[in-house]
């Protein structure tokens, strides 16, 4: 198991707005802006985590589990955050970009959301707003890009495409304290613009899993910190204190699409 | 801890400083609205690279257990930002996120020019991240060997400006140190190169100190910035407790006298002997030196000299943590290793000293090699004392920059004490811990 405090919340965030699956749009694109009408997130530095069906996403969702619980597989298999170009900036394993960039980038890409909208490939979708300070999360994003020594995306990856790819001595990366490259990158960048994002972990593990059960089950802890302090942005608006958003889950039990 | 003090040192700085009890009446009280980011005059001008002039801010009247954020703003714009969590009222359950100290001591900014230390700490999982942070020394060293050191002025304005300078380039290292100093707060406690090495006493390594009227001027200067960056703690600030969990700072470097008849005031070891004689559940007593040590020996020394080459003030010092109701934590740096020994008392209640040091190491050399406690306690024999035999855990051996987390949370009337020791540098690897301990407290 890893080193996850469960939240003392007796009832989740009434602020994520849960859609069903027979209800929501056939496109993730679609649902993108559904989210917006319904709940007004999707807006720069919001969090999006997508839950694959891929045999590389279904490993990954497995090996969450440990992050949970009940050991069942988690929802989610990507995590990124929403660019100024409503692009997702992610540390993807794949597809893999160009070897030769991965270095220069610190493993960072940018992926526009057109990719994810297939519905069958990319079953589960959550957008969530934390309270922060949007400009500073992208700014945070600028800087880890070129700046490989604050977290070594590169190195995760490799330990990540190992575990997927089950090559020889690639155990579970999250039990030795690797964090799922893209879990890394969102709650790295968070935390240098100084906001908690997985406040029941205890190891180093970061992972998609982590981020939600933050969402979804922490509420309490941002509300507490709000009452101490009212957060602002750049701009001076006051933020809201809590977590809120939209997600759908299509797939809740982590299966996969057989592999061409 | 309801209370703390901003400490405005430099234009870029803005310290935290733990004040664990209650706001005394007539202290300027910096209250919600500036909390809230609302414009203050500065007390000073802004145009110097660094202030010389200080100014506190304390703030009261917070909720136990809650984040602050302070902002210090001129005109509308942020000049700097710290961030403070209060204590919790009580010590948490086992099984709540517990009550941490972090543990740091050594700080040797010009072999940190890339922030390992505050990345590092910024890293720190967000279950393991301090409540509070002790760095129990060597948070600067103003006795750095060179040629400025060696050959440079000593008139006191000189050396203020040598010393300021040598503060600024390590607290307002960012990314780096100052990350550490800005999050949470931190309680500090002196030793020797906060002023010189083995200093008030002349040393080898700042050859200048051996001419008296140098040494004088240097410790008058750098006791003072140590004052305005680091602050002396007032007696009734040195112990405070978290539910059953008493813990008390103490410094055994800043009223040091020269030779070896005292490392702290009467006073001070009087503070002591009655914290340790009124335990109600587990002590933490933070130290500058390690108390399980050896003494350096009669006559000059190149290096420093320890608490056992004290030899008076050693004993009641022993004798006032040899027999105590409950067991005391000894959290301490100094030595350039990461060590954990216990010792069991007659009481049956145990001594534990847990030593993290160095956050970056200031010279490899001499070679700096991990020792075991020595295996008696006190190492040399106190006439009417009966030794105690202290064991040390051989698989806790640490030899690299590091810092400490230090948790406690309870269970029924025991405490448990986990200690994580952290390396400086992962090479962009997620931050994980080098080693860990436990213990039950009683």
């Amino acid at each position: 198991m890893l080193p996850v405090r469960q939240s003392q919340a007796t009832r989740s965030n009434q602020r994520l707005h849960h859609e069903s699956a027979s209800r929501a749009p056939r496109s993730n694109l679609a649902c993108l802006g559904l989210a917006r009408e319904a709940m007004g997130v999707g807006d720069p530095g919001d969090v999006v985590l997508i839950g694959g069906a891929s045999l590389a996403d279904f490993r990954i969702r497995v090996a969450q589990s440990h992050a949970r619980h009940d050991l069942t597989p988690s929802h989610w298999s990507i995590v990124g955050i929403l660019s100024e170009q409503r692009e997702l900036v992610t540390a993807p394993l794949w597809p893999l970009p160009d070897p030769a960039s991965v270095p220069a980038r610190n493993a960072i890409d940018t992926r526009p959301l057109s990719d994810f909208d297939s519905v069958s490939l990319y079953p589960n979708l959550a957008i969530v707003r934390f309270p922060s300070d949007a400009a500073a999360v992208l700014r945070h994003v600028r800087r880890l890009r070129r700046q490989r020594t604050i977290v070594d995306l590169p190195s995760l990856i490799l330990a990540w495409l190992g575990f997927v790819w089950a090559t020889a001595d690639s155990p579970n990366p999250l039990l030795s304290g690797l964090g799922l490259p893209s879990a890394v990158l969102v709650e790295t960048v968070f935390g240098m613009a100084d906001v908690e994002l997985t406040p029941g972990l205890a190891s180093a593990s970061s992972c998609p899993e982590a981020i939600w059960q933050a969402a979804r089950w922490w509420h309490g802890f941002y509300a507490r910190a709000a009452g101490a302090d009212i957060r602002q942005g750049a701009d001076g608006e006051k933020l809201e204190a809590v977590p809120h958003g939209w997600w759908v889950v299509r797939q809740a039990r982590a299966s996969y699409v057989v592999p061409k | 801890m309801n209370r703390f003090r901003l400490v405005v040192a430099v234009a870029v700085v803005v310290g935290v400083v733990a004040v664990p009890s209650l706001a005394r009446a007539g202290e300027p009280v910096w209250g919600k609205e500036m909390v809230e980011g609302k414009d203050f005059p500065l007390p000073f001008g802004v145009s110097a690279v660094y202030f010389t002039q200080d100014q506190d801010y304390v703030v009261d009247k917070l909720t136990p257990g809650l984040p602050y954020r302070f902002e210090l703003r001129q005109g509308g714009r942020v000049r700097s930002k710290a961030s403070v969590t209060t204590l919790p009222g009580e010590l948490p359950h086992v099984g709540d996120r517990p009550f941490t100290i972090l543990l740091g001591s050594c700080f040797a900014r010009k072999n940190d020019g890339a922030g390992e230390v505050g990345r590092a700490y910024s890293l720190l999982p967000s279950d393991a991240r301090p409540h509070v942070k002790v760095l129990c020394g060597d948070q600067v060293y103003l006795d750095t060997f060179g040629f400025q050191t060696l050959f440079s002025r000593t008139d006191a304005p000189s050396l203020t400006d040598r010393f300021i300078g040598t503060y600024a380039t390590a607290w307002a290292q960012e990314p780096g140190f100052r990350q550490l100093l800005a999050d949470g707060a931190n309680l500090f406690s002196s030793d020797d190169h906060d002023y010189w090495n083995n200093a008030p006493n002349p040393s080898p390594t700042a050859p200048q100190t051996y001419l008296p009227g140098v040494a004088k001027r240097w410790w008058a200067v750098a006791l003072n910035l140590y004052e305005v960056f680091q602050r002396r703690l007032d007696p009734r600030d040195r112990t405070f407790d978290i539910g059953s969990l008493s813990i008390h700072v103490a410094d055994s470097r800043l009223e040091r006298t020269t030779g070896t008849s005292a490392f702290m005031s009467d006073g001070a070891l009087i503070e002591i002997e009655r914290w340790a004689s009124s335990l109600h559940g587990p002590g933490c007593l933070v130290l500058g030196q390690l108390p399980f040590a050896m003494p350096a020996g009669p006559g000059p020394v190149v290096f420093d000299w320890g608490l056992p080459d004290f030899r008076d003030q050693y004993e009641r010092l022993v004798r006032a943590v040899r027999h105590p109701a409950h067991s005391i934590v000894v959290l301490t740096g100094d030595v350039h290793f990461g060590r954990v020994a216990v010792c069991a008392t007659p009481t049956g209640a145990e001594i534990v000293e847990v030593v993290a040091s160095p956050l970056t190491l200031i010279f490899p050399l001499p070679m700096n090699t991990w020792k075991e406690a020595p295996l008696a306690f006190p190492a040399e024999a106190i006439p009417g004392m009966s030794s105690l035999h202290p064991w040390t855990d051989r698989s806790y051996n640490l030899n690299a920059d590091h810092f400490t987390t230090v948790s406690f949370a309870r269970s029924g009337r025991f405490v448990l004490m986990r200690v994580l020791a952290w390396p400086i540098h992962t090479q962009g690897l997620p931050l994980r811990p080098a080693l860990s301990f436990e213990r039950w407290l009683s």
